[in-house]
C-alpha cells in the first residue's frame, strides 16, 4: 500500500512542469510600443532583453534590442520569438514605454494587451517615451550596472528621488482610465546622451494625450496632487531668489457647492531655506513666508485653470466631489457640465522652520 | 479546548471568503445595494453566531449529531447530518480547492496541467482531513501561528498603502441608501460562518465551558468584510474594479515591497492563501467525514489512534469528487455554483440554529419536569 502510494506520487513529477532553465530564457526588462503610422502595421514593438553576464559593473550592463512592426502587440511578441534563440520571460519586465505618437493617437490597444497578460505586474512603471520608445530603449545609460536597472532607479524612488519625476504604476493607470472624475497621466522619459531624463508630464483623457506640462508645472503638480514632499518652492524676495526646501507637506481638498462649485485646495508647507542671498531675521521671516505663499497660490491656480481648460481632471476633483456629497449618477452629470467653469481657490500656508545653518 | 480554537475557525473562514467569490458578488452589486446588504449581513451574522454559540454552550462535549440523536428520531438525524455533510461541507471544500488551485496555477506555473496541480492540493487535503479531530484542531493553531505574521503584514500593507484612493471608497459607501440585494446579504454573512464548525468541534468543550471574549466574532467578521469589499475598490477605483477575474490577486499585485527580497506582494498573498485554503478544505472535509461516520455507526470520538481507514476512504472520495468537479467546471460556472452554495448555506445556518434552539428548549423542559 505504502509503496504503491509512493510510486504514485513520484509519477506525478514525471509529467513535469514545462520549466525552462534560466540559461534558456531571455528576461525582458523593458518594453516599448510605438505607432508607425502605417495602415496595415500600426505598432512597432521594441523589447529590451537582458543578457545574463558574469561581470557586474558600471556601463557593463548588456542588453539586446529586438523590434518588429505588427498589426497588434500580441502578434508582434509572437513574431519576435522567431528573432531570438531563447524563450521570453516577462516576469521581470517592469517598464512599459509608449511613443509620443502613439499616446497622441490612442492608448486603447496597449492597455488592453497589458490587462490581459497574466505575467505583467500591476506594479510596473508606465511612461511616455520621447521622441519614441525605440530610441529610449536602445540608449545605453553609462552608469547602468544591470540591464534595465536605470529605469527602476529613476521611477521606483530607490535611487534618485526627484520632485520632477512622477511615478505612474500600471494598476493606477487602469484605475484612472476608467474612473469617473479622475483622469490618467504619464511621465515623459527621454535620453540625454548618458542618462534618462524624466521631468515632464502628459495629461490624458480616457483615450489619448491632451496636455503636456513643462518641468516647473510637473513639479507643482506632483507637489499638489501626489503630496510629494522633498520638493522645493521658490519666489523672488527683495529682488533676489529665495528657495525653500520642503520637509513636510499636507494637503486638503474640499469642494463648495454653489452656482458654480469652488474647489478649495489648502496646502501646508513646512520647510527650511536652502538659498537666499537676502538675510532672513525673525522680523522679516513672516514677510518671506507670505511672499512664498502668494507665489505658490498664483502658480497653482494658473496650473489648475490650465488643466481645467484642457478638460482633464488628473487631480480627481470630480471623484472628490462625488465622495464629499455622496453623489449619484446625476451629480456626476452635473459635475461634467459645470467642470469647465469651476473656480479654484488655493490657500497655501508656508512655515519656515529653519533658515539653514546661517540667518 | 479554549475559546480561541473557535475563533480560529472564524478567522480563516473570514479570510477564505476571497476564494468563495464573496468579493466578486459584493463588488458586482456595489452600486446596487451592496453596502446596505453588508450592514444587514453583519446584523444577521452577529445574531446567528452569538446565539448559536450560546446554544452550544449548554451542551458541552456534545456535537450536533449526538444532540440530534438525543432529541430526534434516527431517520431524521441521518437525513440532517448527511445533508450537511454532502451538500454543505463537502462542496465548500470542492469550490475552494478548485478556485485556489486555479489561482495559483494562473500566477505560479501557468503551463502546468491543472489536474496535476489539483492532485498536489488534494493530496495534502486528504492527508490532513482524514486525521482525528484532535489532530485537526492542533493543525489549526499551528497554521494560524505560521500565517499570521505574513497576514498582519499583508493587511497593514493594504490598508495603509499610498495607492489606496479613499475618495473612491467614500463614494461607494455613499450608495448605502440603495435597497439591499439578497446575494450580498447571503455572501456577507458567510464571513461569520466559522462558528458552524462547532457542529463537530463542540465535542472538545468540557463541562462548565463558557466562551470568553465572544465579541471577537463580530469584530473579526466586520473587519474582514470591510477589507474584502473596500480595499479592492481603493486600489482599482469604482469602475475598473469589476474588470478583474482574480480580483484579490490583482489587488495584492498592486502593492510593492521595495526592500523585500521579492517585490511583488502577490507571492506573499498566495503563500498566505496556500495555508488558509488548505486549512479550510481540511476542516470542511473533516466535518463531512465525521458527519458521515456518525450517520453510519454513531462515531463521536475526538481522539482515535490509529485513525480508522474509513476516514481515508471518505477523504479520497471527496478528492475524487473535486477532480470530477474540475473536469466539468470552469471559472464562470464555479462562480455560479458558489453563488448557489452561499445562498443555501445562508438558509442552512438559520435552520441549524432553529434546530439548536429546539434542543435547548427540550433540555430546559426536561430539566423542569425531572
Amino acid at each position: 500500500m505504502r509503496k504503491a502510494l509512493l510510486c504514485f506520487f513520484l509519477l506525478v513529477w514525471i509529467s513535469g512542469c514545462e520549466f525552462k532553465d534560466i540559461d534558456k530564457r531571455f528576461f525582458v526588462v523593458a518594453m516599448g510600443v510605438d505607432a508607425t503610422g502605417k495602415k496595415d502595421k500600426p505598432y512597432l514593438v521594441t523589447l529590451r532583453l537582458a543578457i545574463p553576464a558574469s561581470k557586474v559593473g558600471e556601463g557593463l550592463a548588456e542588453s539586446q534590442i529586438e523590434k518588429v512592426e505588427s498589426p497588434s502587440i500580441a502578434e508582434a511578441i509572437r513574431n519576435l520569438k522567431a528573432h531570438v534563440d531563447k524563450e521570453f520571460d516577462f516576469g521581470h519586465c517592469r517598464v512599459f514605454l509608449f511613443g509620443e505618437k502613439l499616446v497622441a493617437e490612442s492608448m486603447d490597444e496597449p492597455l488592453n494587451w497589458l490587462s490581459r497578460r497574466r505575467d505583467v505586474q500591476l506594479i510596473s512603471f508606465l511612461a511616455v517615451a520621447a521622441p519614441n520608445a525605440f530610441h529610449v530603449l536602445s540608449a545605453n545609460p553609462t552608469t547602468e550596472r544591470l540591464a534595465g536597472n536605470a529605469f527602476f532607479l529613476t521611477f521606483g524612488g530607490e535611487g534618485t528621488v526627484s520632485p520632477y519625476t512622477v511615478t505612474e504604476y500600471l494598476f493606477d493607470s487602469f484605475r484612472r482610465f476608467k474612473e469617473k472624475g479622475l483622469d490618467p497621466y504619464l511621465p515623459i522619459v527621454g535620453f540625454d546622451g548618458d542618462s534618462y531624463v524624466a521631468e515632464r508630464l502628459v495629461l490624458l483623457n480616457k483615450k489619448k494625450e491632451i496636455l503636456t506640462l513643462d518641468p516647473e508645472e510637473t513639479k507643482l503638480f506632483n507637489l499638489s496632487a501626489n503630496k510629494f514632499s522633498r520638493s522645493g518652492i521658490a519666489a523672488d524676495y527683495k529682488g533676489r531668489r529665495l528657495a525653500l526646501f520642503i520637509s513636510r507637506l499636507s494637503r486638503d481638498i474640499s469642494i463648495e457647492k454653489g452656482e458654480v462649485p469652488i474647489v478649495h485646495l489648502r496646502l501646508k508647507v513646512t520647510g527650511m531655506v536652502e538659498e537666499s542671498t537676502a538675510s532672513l531675521m525673525s522680523n522679516n521671516l513672516a514677510k518671506a513666508e507670505s511672499i512664498l505663499e502668494q507665489s505658490v497660490n498664483k502658480q497653482l491656480e494658473a496650473l489648475l485653470v490650465k488643466i481645467r481648460d484642457a478638460d482633464v481632471d488628473p487631480y480627481g476633483f470630480g471623484l472628490r466631489y462625488l465622495a464629499q456629497y455622496f453623489g449619484s449618477e446625476q451629480d456626476y452629470e452635473y459635475w461634467r457640465n459645470v467642470y469647465p467653469r469651476v473656480q479654484f481657490q488655493v490657500d497655501t500656508r508656508v512655515v519656515i522652520e529653519s533658515t539653514g545653518l546661517v540667518r | 479546548m479554549g475559546s480561541r480554537h473557535t475563533y480560529y475557525h472564524v478567522l480563516y473562514v473570514g479570510m477564505i471568503n476571497i476564494m468563495m467569490f464573496v468579493p466578486y458578488f459584493l463588488i458586482k452589486e456595489r452600486f446596487h445595494g451592496a453596502v446596505l446588504g453588508m450592514l444587514i449581513a453583519l446584523a444577521i451574522g452577529t445574531i446567528l453566531s452569538l446565539v448559536s454559540m450560546a446554544c452550544y454552550e449548554r451542551f458541552p462535549g456534545l456535537g450536533f449529531p449526538e444532540l440530534c440523536d438525543l432529541y430526534l428520531p434516527r431517520w431524521l438525524t441521518v437525513t440532517i447530518n448527511l445533508y450537511g455533510a454532502l451538500l454543505t461541507w463537502l462542496p465548500a471544500g470542492a469550490i475552494v480547492i478548485y478556485s485556489y488551485s486555479e489561482t495559483v496555477r494562473m500566477f505560479f506555473y501557468p503551463e502546468m496541467n491543472p489536474f496535476v496541480n489539483l492532485l498536489l492540493m488534494a493530496g495534502a487535503a486528504v492527508w490532513a482531513s482524514s486525521r482525528s479531530t484532535r489532530t485537526v484542531q492542533f493543525v489549526h493553531e499551528m497554521m494560524i501561528i505560521i500565517v499570521s505574521p505574513l497576514l498582519i503584514m499583508f493587511l497593514m500593507k493594504a490598508i495603509f498603502n499610498p495607492g489606496m484612493d479613499w475618495n473612491a471608497i467614500r463614494y461607494v459607501s455613499g450608495y448605502v441608501s440603495k435597497p439591499p440585494s439578497f446575494i450580498t446579504i447571503a455572501a456577507g454573512s458567510f464571513l461569520f460562518s466559522g462558528f458552524m464548525s462547532l457542529i463537530v468541534f463542540n465535542r472538545f468543550h468540557q463541562q462548565g465551558f463558557r466562551f470568553r471574549f465572544r465579541w471577537i466574532v463580530p469584530v473579526f467578521a466586520t473587519f474582514f468584510l470591510a477589507v474584502t469589499f473596500f480595499v479592492p475598490i481603493g486600489f482599482h477605483g469604482t469602475e475598473a474594479v469589476e474588470d478583474y477575474v482574480y480580483l484579490w490577486s490583482m489587488t495584492a499585485d498592486s502593492m510593492i515591497m521595495e526592500y523585500g527580497f521579492i517585490n511583488r506582494v502577490l507571492f506573499v498573498f498566495l503563500l498566505i492563501f496556500t495555508g488558509v485554503s488548505l486549512l479550510f478544505i481540511m476542516n470542511t472535509w473533516h466535518v463531512a467525514i465525521l458527519l458521515i461516520r456518525h450517520s453510519i455507526n454513531r462515531f463521536a470520538l475526538v481522539e482515535e489512534a490509529p485513525v480508522s481507514k474509513i476516514n481515508l476512504w471518505i477523504a479520497l472520495a471527496a478528492a475524487g469528487l473535486s477532480f470530477v468537479y474540475m473536469r466539468f467546471i470552469n471559472v464562470d460556472r464555479n462562480q455560479m455554483i458558489s453563488e448557489v452554495w452561499l445562498i443555501t448555506r445562508f438558509f442552512n445556518e438559520i435552520v441549524f440554529l432553529l434546530i439548536m434552539l429546539y434542543f435547548v428548549w427540550k433540555k430546559r423542559k426536561e430539566g423542569s419536569t425531572s
